[in-house]
């Protein structure tokens, strides 16, 4: 999947980016684009929080006012769209367990498009390794910042509607991302590997995973 | 750290398009940046246009805040963090130097450290990655003028032994920030079969595409 094929549909933040990019590189105020736009001020404050995203038939008149194509392809920014489109595995997780972003390539490797696998509790969608490690990473004080990061050998086992999909042995690579409003992301990143690579990393870690503290 | 990552001959940083595209990224009016500075809007305002240099001391903390924006954590444990990605990641400075290779990007090739680090893009690679950091050097990523790139490459490793090992990788690129102040190139992917490799190339429409800064 492009970046430009996938940004808008898949995007939380797209049509809070453009707003505010076209209002910024446009030099125009929140009353101003809202005037142009026949809405409120107020209503132009919650799209570009975020708090709200604007109606289909206002994401028309948005797209002709400043000219996005439809699949306009914004520059990437941000370590969130960073990771969505990674082609490897990778995925930002809550302490809840709820994948709040999914990369490409974890995507590719499930067989489901990214927003459908973006909100889903990461028990709805694996069994196996990855659900126990969620519950150690929380026994082990990773959310709130006692670990540097965890090093892991794990099985990914994916279930969808469809049944059960394996994606078999996985050497994974985990840090806690403090996000902006203070909060401990799990920053999750991984690689396939072969058997013996597997056999081999749960020798040099002493198991499915090796802890590193804070320093 | 090794000496690797010191001596090199830094290119000029393109100072309009670093604090403009950071403003923007975060959301940030003129006004807001120049009280998070302790400058006026109007010094903002005339960095972006060109019309002057932004001293040293305000070179240093765009810097960090670029830093604290994508990292969160100290030069050292990212750099360790990348030596031990399981996936496909690298570190490249302008000149092409190789500073950092991940155990995944080292398991795909099957070297060891010294195969990759200290090494030369266009020395280790035939092929599509030798293109691309010559694209990204054109583009101006060594000097802040691109925000990202994305490409689907047919690579050549060439092994210190003489062996030549090919591959396919789909990677996502973007500058990041080191004091100093110095830009450099960071490549992250994964291998890929020659059937998504088609897919890609297909969806992207190109072997490579390269976003400009705001």
């Amino acid at each position: 999947m492009s970046v430009a094929e996938s940004c808008h549909r898949t995007d939380p933040n797209f049509w809070r980016n453009l707003l505010r990019r076209y209002r910024f590189t446009s030099n125009l105020k929140q009353a101003a684009l809202a005037y142009d736009l026949g809405v409120t001020q107020a209503m132009v404050s919650r799209w570009e929080s975020g708090a709200a995203r604007p109606a289909t038939d206002m994401q028309e008149k948005i797209r002709a006012l400043t000219g996005a194509p439809d699949d306009m392809s914004a520059p990437l920014v941000g370590w969130r769209n960073h990771v969505a489109f990674q082609p490897g595995m990778a995925a930002v997780i809550t302490r809840d367990g709820v994948i709040e972003t999914a990369s490409a390539g974890l995507a590719r490797e499930a067989g489901l498009p990214r927003n459908e696998v973006e909100g889903r509790a990461l028990g709805d969608l694996f069994r196996g390794d990855l659900v126990a490690l969620l519950n150690t990473l929380n026994a082990k004080g990773f959310f709130d910042g006692a670990l540097e990061n965890v090093e892991s050998a794990d099985r990914y086992c994916f279930v969808n509607s469809h049944g059960k999909r394996d994606i078999g042995p996985v050497h994974g690579l985990h840090w806690p991302h403090l996000a902006e409003n203070g909060t401990v992301w799990w920053m999750l990143t991984g690689a396939r590997v072969g058997i013996d690579e597997f056999d081999l990393l749960r020798t040099e870690l002493g198991g499915q995973i090796a802890l590193s503290e804070r320093g | 750290m090794p000496d690797i990552m010191l001596n090199v001959e830094v290119r000029a940083i393109h100072w309009p398009s670093v604090i403009r595209h950071y403003r923007l990224s975060e959301g940030l009016k003129q006004a807001a940046m120049a009280h998070d500075l302790g400058v006026t809007q109007t010094m903002i305002s005339r960095w972006e246009a060109g019309a002057t240099v932004p001293p040293s001391r305000i070179q240093k903390r765009v810097f960090e805040l670029y830093w604290a924006s994508q990292v969160s954590d100290t030069r050292q444990v990212w750099l360790d963090r990348i030596g031990r990605h399981p996936a496909v990641v690298c570190v490249v400075n302008s000149d092409g130097r190789i500073l950092r290779a991940s155990r995944g990007l080292r398991r795909s090739l099957d070297c060891d450290r010294h195969g990759l680090e200290g090494r030369f893009i266009h020395e280790a690679f035939e092929g599509d990655w030798p293109v691309l950091h010559q694209a990204l050097a054109d583009s101006g990523l060594f000097e802040g003028r691109v925000a990202s790139a994305e490409s689907i490459d047919k690579i050549t490793f060439l092994a210190p032994g003489g062996e030549r090992r090919n591959r396919y990788v789909h990677g996502l690129h973007r500058p990041t920030f080191l004091p100093g102040p110095e830009i450099v190139w960071q490549l992250s992917g994964a291998d890929v079969s020659e059937r998504v490799h088609a897919d890609v190339l297909a969806s992207l429409g190109a072997p490579m595409i390269i976003r400009k800064a705001i």
